[in-house]
């Protein structure tokens, strides 16, 4: 198995197959709900009991809403990280993802539209096929985790240089900081982002009366919260690795006492962590990761580690391991 | 940026804080451009006076090498390039005097000599 059929493979699995499930359940249920009367069942409560009753064509319009943005983003994410990087259990996670949720929603939904033509002599069915949906969503997933490339594991501390310690005087004081900020182009694509949100949001209460205006302040919230993950200032010192965000909150501190050593890494951001921001990685560790490349890996002490991509990490490592050394030669 | 200073010297330490700031510009790790760390977050970092920092920043800002602006902090400015370079000049200054079994104080002589002249 070489590498093109790699790539082929996770193309099929990540992007081809979810859009053709979501297509083709849309060509079914667009074609079930135009034999149906103009009101049917549409949600269900925790119960299985229709509550919400609707035109029949909200459920090819589910369908598109989710699964069609769902499907290309996770799917071209998926691509993107093995065409960059080693195959690994998150590549294959994310590439599972537009394939569960389609196949899910288009039995669940699907199902409950045919269902609901099939019972013409009742008003409205319950939702069964929830259960069947999940069930036949997992099995292909598991099915298509076997089709995908073996994933690659990337243990801790893995191709990493620690440099050598600085060595420091039993008086000398010494600091490292930098500032690490994602780029320019990611932080405004978040910010367009939450601009589209937003008004989305502001559109669809407005034209329900507008007494709520308000809430579409919330996705602002949530995305400023999010923009403030993505500057930070790391600093070494005697304390120990402080890693602060744009707002102070929230401020990640690694102290000395925990620490084992310090080395560089180079990061695959995708591949390794899924994405940017604040996340977790593979094999215990745990990254601010803000771009690919190089990178500051904290090795600790219980066996896990933290991870941040930042400028010039070879001066931080080996500060670190200066401290380190100190420290442990300090002790009786 | 890598800060180093030690109270036992008998360097003041904004000086020390100063010359650890040129170490960096010299080693090639600040570009033109980037912002030095907040006087506050580097007083509490190491543990002195923020004026102490504040200090060694004018002392730089005297030298050219950062812009203070309001609001901004010390800014790095184009002449880090020539730090750099005169970063390069000195191991290969040095590696030439050991080959010829000057000591440094032969060569900080010799230095001193070039600029009086």
């Amino acid at each position: 198995m070489n590498h093109a059929t790699h790539g082929i493979r996770i193309l099929l699995v990540a992007l081809v197959v979810p859009l053709l499930v979501t297509l083709a359940a849309l060509a079914v249920t667009f074609s079930v709900a135009s034999t149906l009367p103009s009101s049917v069942a549409v949600h269900w409560n925790a119960a299985g009991v229709p509550d919400g009753f609707g035109s029949p064509y909200s459920f090819p319009i589910l369908i598109a809403v989710i699964c069609l943005p769902l499907d290309a983003i996770f799917g071209s994410i998926a691509v993107l990280a093995s065409h960059r990087g080693p195959v690994t259990v998150m590549t294959k996670i994310l590439a599972l993802v537009g394939l569960f949720v389609s196949v899910l929603l288009a039995v669940t939904l699907g199902g409950a539209l045919i269902r609901e033509q099939a019972a013409t002599s009742q008003v409205h069915v319950s939702l069964v096929s929830l259960p069947i949906g999940i069930g036949v969503a997992a099995v292909l997933s598991v099915g298509a985790w076997l089709l995908l490339p073996k994933a690659v594991k990337v243990p801790r501390g893995d191709g990493g240089t620690p440099p050598a310690p600085v060595a420091l005087g039993a008086q000398e004081r010494a600091s490292w900081i930098r500032s690490a900020t994602a780029p320019a182009g990611l932080t405004w694509g978040v910010v367009g982002f939450m601009i589209v949100i937003a008004g989305i949001v502001l559109f669809s209460v407005l034209q329900r009366g507008g007494g709520t205006w308000w809430i579409s302040f919330i996705p602002v919230v949530i995305f400023l919260l999010v923009l403030s993950t993505f500057a930070w200032t790391i600093r070494v010192d005697v304390r120990g690795v402080r890693m602060r965000s744009a707002l102070g909150v929230p401020t990640i501190t690694v102290p000395i006492a925990t620490i084992e050593s310090a080395q560089v890494i180079e990061v695959q951001a995708l591949a390794q962590y899924g994405g940017f921001g604040m996340r977790w990685g593979l094999n215990g560790r745990f990254g601010v990761i803000l771009r690919s490349g190089e990178a500051l890996e904290v090795l600790r002490r219980n066996g896990r580690s933290v991870v941040v991509t930042v400028d010039d990490a070879a001066s931080a490592a080996a500060l670190i391991n200066g401290l380190v050394k100190r420290e442990t030669a300090a002790l009786p | 940026m890598l800060l180093r200073i030690d109270p036992a010297s008998t360097v003041p330490l904004f000086e020390q804080l100063a010359a650890s700031v040129r170490s960096d510009a010299s080693r090639g790790t600040l570009r033109a451009g980037d912002r030095l760390p907040a006087a506050r977050d580097v007083a509490d970092s190491l543990d002195v006076n923020m004026h102490t920092v504040l200090r060694a920043y004018q002392l730089l800002r005297d030298e050219g090498l950062v812009d203070l602006r309001r609001g901004r902090g010390a800014v790095v400015t184009d002449r880090v390039g020539s730090y750099s370079e005169l970063g390069e000049a000195i191991p290969r200054l040095v590696a030439t005097a050991r080959e010829l079994g000057l000591g440094v104080s032969t060569l900080t002589a010799m230095i001193r000599q070039e600029f009086d002249s």
